[in-house]
């Protein structure tokens, strides 16, 4: 994505006085292969090996043959805790011709780049690929079952990222039932009781990523699901066999990687020692590593709303943000949410350049406590992006 | 019993899991079918 992103501005750098590079191309196979060596060195060496540690890895796939037993293999191990950790796996949804489709792991090993791609789904998933081979040269489709794409943003900043999407050339259709996938790779589907059809080189299927549980065969350790994901209570614990617990995306909605190494260690805590320590996830950052980027913590306005805050919203565009400016990067808006009176923050939502990195300022405010107008009177760098923060909450 | 804790999948999850779990002297085992790492590094 940040290669990407330096192709997208480098393109545009007459803008800035730079010219000649209006004729840049994307190199799909070599970027690709610098991704595959990336991932190979951050996966080795860098983290604590089982091998290093001396611990005893069981080669294959674990199925449950009694509550405190497992078969792996041929061979059977008796312990007695589990933590379960096995991730999630791309949906393939329930469409005739889902098998003509690709997911996003299959994406990424592409060794061409699809002249034309239909995306089925609008989820964050959906929207980060779809920006990516859109700014790399795709002529990009994305088709989403509901009313708006990325429910859970907040809709002021949903709106800026359609903008931003029409500004990658791609177009996106709401309350589409996608009905069937054909060899040739075209798309059939249902848009308010009107046949359309969409032609692709590639499909790619992003309607989310289920916990991957089932194939550990739950049901002989008891272990109750919920969705796809086991059912934990906050101490990671499964809600009807105690002696079991669930890390990352095997626990549930949250799918994120900060989230899968802060659980790690609370489950291991607990189920060692005792259920002493209890999963906080009150001040939990996001990021849709979209172009611009969205970064979002805590409420929307609409969540606030709805909880019966008197909640009120305060705007920064990037327009008034120097760095931004600088940069020739002015897309992109900070909206904080806050109750009135308290000036307690409630949600700050950025979307723009540096999103997924300003917006941990924003966490960290929330989480030590501070006020609108207590972050607002702080000292700040100038010119920078975050500065927008700072800004954001003066106003 | 054969281990005081197994921990199912090696990803990121699981590996913070494993080495907590071995800082705090249990007697574990780790269960990978394929490579050691996690989602968003790998595929996602």
């Amino acid at each position: 994505m940040s290669t990407i992103e330096l192709f997208t501005r480098a393109r545009h750098a007459t803008e800035l006085g730079i010219n000649g590079t209006e004729n840049l191309t994307f190199d799909w196979p070599a970027v690709i292969a610098r991704k595959d060596e990336i991932v190979k060195s951050w996966s080795t060496g860098k983290n604590a090996t089982p091998e290093k540690l001396g611990i005893p890895v069981l080669r294959g796939h674990a199925r449950f043959t009694a509550p405190h037993e497992i078969a792996v293999n041929d061979n059977t191990y008796s312990a007695e805790k589990f933590i379960i950790a096995t991730g999630s796996k791309p949906a393939r949804p329930p469409i005739s011709g889902a098998e003509y489709g690709i997911t996003s792991d299959e994406l990424i090993h592409l060794k061409e780049q699809p002249a034309r791609m239909v995306v089925v789904g609008g989820g964050f998933i959906g929207l980060e690929f779809g920006f990516a081979l859109a700014w790399a040269g795709t002529k990009v489709t994305i088709l989403q079952s509901g009313p708006e794409i990325a429910p859970a943003l907040d809709q002021e900043i949903r709106a800026l990222l359609l903008e931003s999407a029409a500004k990658a050339g791609i177009v996106v259709k709401t309350n589409v039932k996608v009905t069937r996938i054909g060899s040739d790779k075209t798309v059939e589907s249902d848009i308010g009781g009107r046949t359309e059809t969409f032609s692709a080189d590639q499909v790619l299927l992003a309607t989310g990523r289920p916990s991957n549980v089932a194939p550990l065969n739950p049901r002989a350790a008891k272990i109750e699901l919920d969705h796809s994901a086991v059912k934990v209570n906050e101490y990671l614990q499964s809600a009807s066999a105690p002696h079991i617990y669930a890390v990352g995306d095997s626990a549930g909605k949250r799918q994120q990687s900060p989230v899968a190494w802060y659980e790690g260690p609370i489950a291991a805590h607990n189920a060692i020692k005792g259920n002493e320590r209890r999963v906080d996830f009150s001040v939990l950052p996001t990021a849709i590593f979209t172009i611009p980027a969205v970064g979002q913590v805590g409420l929307t306005e609409a969540e606030a709303l709805n909880r019966g805050i008197k909640a009120k919203t305060t705007k920064l565009p990037y327009e008034y943000n120097p760095a931004a400016g600088v940069r020739n990067e002015t897309e992109g808006m900070v909206k904080v949410v806050y109750e009135e009176g308290t000036e307690h923050i409630l949600g700050v939502h950025v979307i723009g350049a540096h999103a997924e990195d300003t917006i941990q300022i924003a966490a960290m405010t929330m989480k030590v406590g501070l006020n609108k107008s207590e972050v607002g009177a702080m000292h700040y760098v100038f010119p920078t992006f975050g500065g927008a923060i700072f800004d954001a909450m003066a106003t | 019993m054969d281990f005081d804790l197994s921990v199912i999948g090696g990803g990121t999850a699981g590996l913070s899991a494993m080495k907590s779990a071995h800082a705090l002297g249990a007697k574990i085992a780790i269960v990978e079918e394929e490579d050691f790492a996690g989602t968003c590094l790998r595929t996602g």
